[in-house]
């Protein structure tokens, strides 16, 4: 070994000394934290960093060296109150709806202790997520009855974020109506137009009006707060308990299968430390406007052996006549093949995105 | 036509742009091909050893193999330039059974020619870029020769392809050395007019273009043996075969006259063993005469990991599923030797 590689190996096992010390330290704020929650304490404590940098300072001889501690000890500082930062408020969940809306029963079952944000419309959840303001974000991305959900992937499609979790959710819409009401008072429906999709047929036997609204939570709370006879929402049976509605009739929607699948959002992206334990991946692509261009992408996703579960396309917002993809394929894309699949279509797609690599489940 | 369209394959220009040479590789491939180019028209008195298994069934052996021959190459650099074979292509003499890693990235499942296209060029990739040496290959398919263009440093035209109008033509379009193989039944005459055909310009169709070659100076001829009628193989590789060669070569007016003596096959009568005293012969021989010795500029000596050759089914790391090779401990040993003897 020369000079070179002996000090690189010397700063090898420092850094491999200062990793152990750094989780003890982390250990030890996580026990102040607890300490400061117990006892109602802010984090920030100012006066109580500057005693520690200039006892800690003390150690340091060389007046060069002084200068770099300084901005040393302030990061360890700073990551340790975004550590506890964390720990204190918990996680937060970003969602679109109210309280009882699908979206929000579905935060409440993958996420049981965190805590949950409401947004008015799928872009500001997305958004949130972004610029930090929440861990995640729980998006709707498809309903098997009424379709996919555009806005969603849209959104995937322009912003930053990955899916590294994706969750089916069983959908039963009900119809809703303030206390007293009979089935033969509804003269009108509210709620989501995915809503009134799914329960089409229902809508069309019983000579109803359609209203939309932007969730079925709001349309339940619209209907409470109208408190009309004639109008009755359709949504789920929290909401009912929420907005002190009573369920007229119960499983509305055409199919009994209705399942609707809520992306997690965040803005890291699911490392393969544990390849092989996902099983489907989310790509976004444009293709070159040349004829056989999508032909060409099937063909090598084909030759791979990757089923794909499905593919969209949906237009570009602002470009007339320019439509990108999203397409669902089924195995890992973490394997040799997958990475081999990736390389080739970026080679061939005019741009390729890597949305999403997860293991689906069930709530 | 009676054929199933299965998969439209990739062009060369994509998946060289997939997966692409670095600079540093293709400064190791430059500097391979002028080495191998001064070794081919004399400028150089190193022998060239074409070296490595029958067949590239798999790519960890293969890649173990390789990273093997450098630090040997190292040591007998003033000797001997080493020109690893990835054989990623195999004629078969019925057309059945393995037919490379192009054909069979997994030599015991069906064949995938999208995935063997990508296999060969990512093998023959790694060789470069983790090993320095820009390897040889057998052009056994002229049109696919496009996938590994930025890549290989030589190519042979096998016994069976040299008589091959198509060959003949897209080797005179080569920038690389191109060494034509007598064909199995021996005729001398084939070879040179093969040698001809290359070193000349031609007009003609590659990949659906109307294509003019430049000629490819450094064909030249590679002795591999022969056959007769009744199928017994002969040896070509004795004094007085590589004298006749340089005969013809006088007559030719050819360029840069070379032999290869391939040192298997109807040589050894697949007699794998006994390439290294065929090797040691054919320096004699080259030490006995001038002439020869000026002629020949190498070996070529199917080698691999393990000694022998097995099923393609038994799956023994290191082992030839065609035909039997040299172990590394006796090639090894034999590289030396022959570094003693030059």
């Amino acid at each position: 070994m020369n000079e070179l590689e002996e000090a690189r190996a010397q700063i090898a096992t420092l850094d491999k000394e200062m990793a152990g010390l750094f989780v003890q330290r982390m250990q030890q704020v996580g026990k102040v934290i607890s300490y400061k929650i117990a006892h109602g304490l802010p984090i920030l404590d100012a006066g109580q960093e500057e005693k520690i940098l200039a006892r800690n300072l003390s150690y340091i001889q060389e007046p060069v060296l002084q200068e770099y501690y300084i901005l040393f000890q302030r990061s360890v500082m700073d990551v340790s109150k975004a550590y506890q930062s964390r720990l204190m408020q918990g996680m937060k969940v970003a969602y679109c709806g109210i309280p009882g809306a699908f979206a929000h029963n579905a935060a409440k079952g993958l996420f049981p202790d965190a805590e949950t944000l409401e947004f008015p419309d799928f872009e500001s959840a997305y958004k949130a997520c972004e610029e930090g303001g929440a861990d995640v974000a729980l998006l709707p991305i498809e309903n098997s009855y009424a379709g996919d959900v555009g806005r969603v992937m849209d959104l995937s499609f322009a912003g930053s974020l990955f899916i590294n979790r994706m969750a089916e959710v069983d959908v039963t819409q009900n119809l809703l109506a303030v206390p007293g009401a009979t089935l033969g008072d509804i003269r009108k429906v509210v709620s989501h137009p995915q809503a009134l999709a799914q329960c089409a047929g229902y809508i069309r036997d019983h000579r109803l009006e359609e209203m939309e609204y932007a969730n079925t939570a709001m349309a339940a709370q619209y209907v409470a707060e109208m408190a009309d006879k004639s109008v009755a929402a359709i949504a789920s049976v929290e909401t009912a308990r929420l907005y002190g509605l009573e369920v007229l009739e119960a499983g509305i929607n055409a199919t009994h299968e209705n399942t609707t699948r809520f992306a997690v959002f965040s803005k890291a992206r699911n490392s393969a430390s544990d390849a092989g334990a996902d099983d489907h991946f989310i790509l976004i692509f444009t293709v070159r406007n040349e004829a056989g261009a999508l032909a060409k992408i099937l063909n090598i996703i084909g030759a791979h052996g990757f089923n794909m579960s499905s593919l969209h396309s949906r237009p570009m917002t602002g470009q007339v006549w320019k439509h990108y993809f999203f397409a669902e394929l089924e195995g890992d894309v973490h394997s040799p093949d997958g990475q081999d699949l990736l390389r080739q279509l970026s080679t061939v797609c005019d741009k390729l995105k890597m949305t999403g690599s997860y293991r689906s489940v069930s709530l | 036509m009676n054929m199933t369209y299965n998969r439209e394959l990739f062009h060369p220009q994509e998946i060289k742009q997939m997966y692409p040479v670095t600079p540093e590789g293709a400064a190791s491939k430059a500097a391979n091909d002028a080495e191998i180019r001064a070794v081919l028209d004399g400028s150089s008195d190193k022998l060239m050893l074409v070296i490595g298994p029958c067949s590239a069934d798999r790519e960890d052996a293969v890649m173990d193999y390789i990273a093997r021959l450098r630090p040997v190459q190292e040591k007998v650099k003033d000797k001997i330039v080493i020109v690893p074979r990835i054989y990623t292509n195999k004629p078969r003499t019925t057309g059945a059974g393995y037919k490379g890693m192009l054909h069979q990235p997994d030599p015991i499942a069906d064949p995938d020619l999208f995935k063997g296209l990508v296999a060969i060029r990512k093998l023959h990739l790694r060789a470069l870029l983790e090993t320095g040496f820009s390897c040889a290959d057998e052009m056994l398919y002229p049109e696919n020769h496009l996938f590994l263009s930025d890549i290989l440093s030589y190519v042979a035209v096998g016994a069976r392809s040299v008589e091959n109008q198509q060959h003949r033509l897209v080797a005179s379009g080569l920038d690389i050395p191109v060494g034509m193989k007598n064909p199995t039944g021996g005729d001398l005459s084939v070879m040179m007019n093969s040698i001809r055909a290359a070193q000349s310009s031609h007009s003609f169709i590659y990949r659906n273009w109307d294509v003019q070659s430049a000629g490819n100076l450094y064909a030249h001829a590679i002795l591999r043996g022969y056959v007769d009628n009744h199928g017994t193989s002969h040896p070509n590789y004795h004094y007085e075969d590589l004298r006749d060669l340089a005969d013809h070569y006088q007559e030719s007016g050819l360029k840069n006259p070379a032999c290869i003596v391939d040192c298997n096959h109807s040589n050894s009568g697949k007699q794998y063993l006994e390439q290294g005293r065929i090797a040691k012969e054919v320096l004699h021989s080259m030490r006995h005469c001038e002439r020869v010795g000026a002629l020949v500029k190498g070996l070529m000596i199917e080698s691999y990991l393990e000694d022998g050759a097995q099923k393609s089914g038994e799956c023994v790391y290191g082992k030839s599923i065609t035909d039997p090779c040299l172990g590394w401990a006796k090639t090894e040993r034999l590289i030396y030797e022959l570094a003693e003897l030059r």
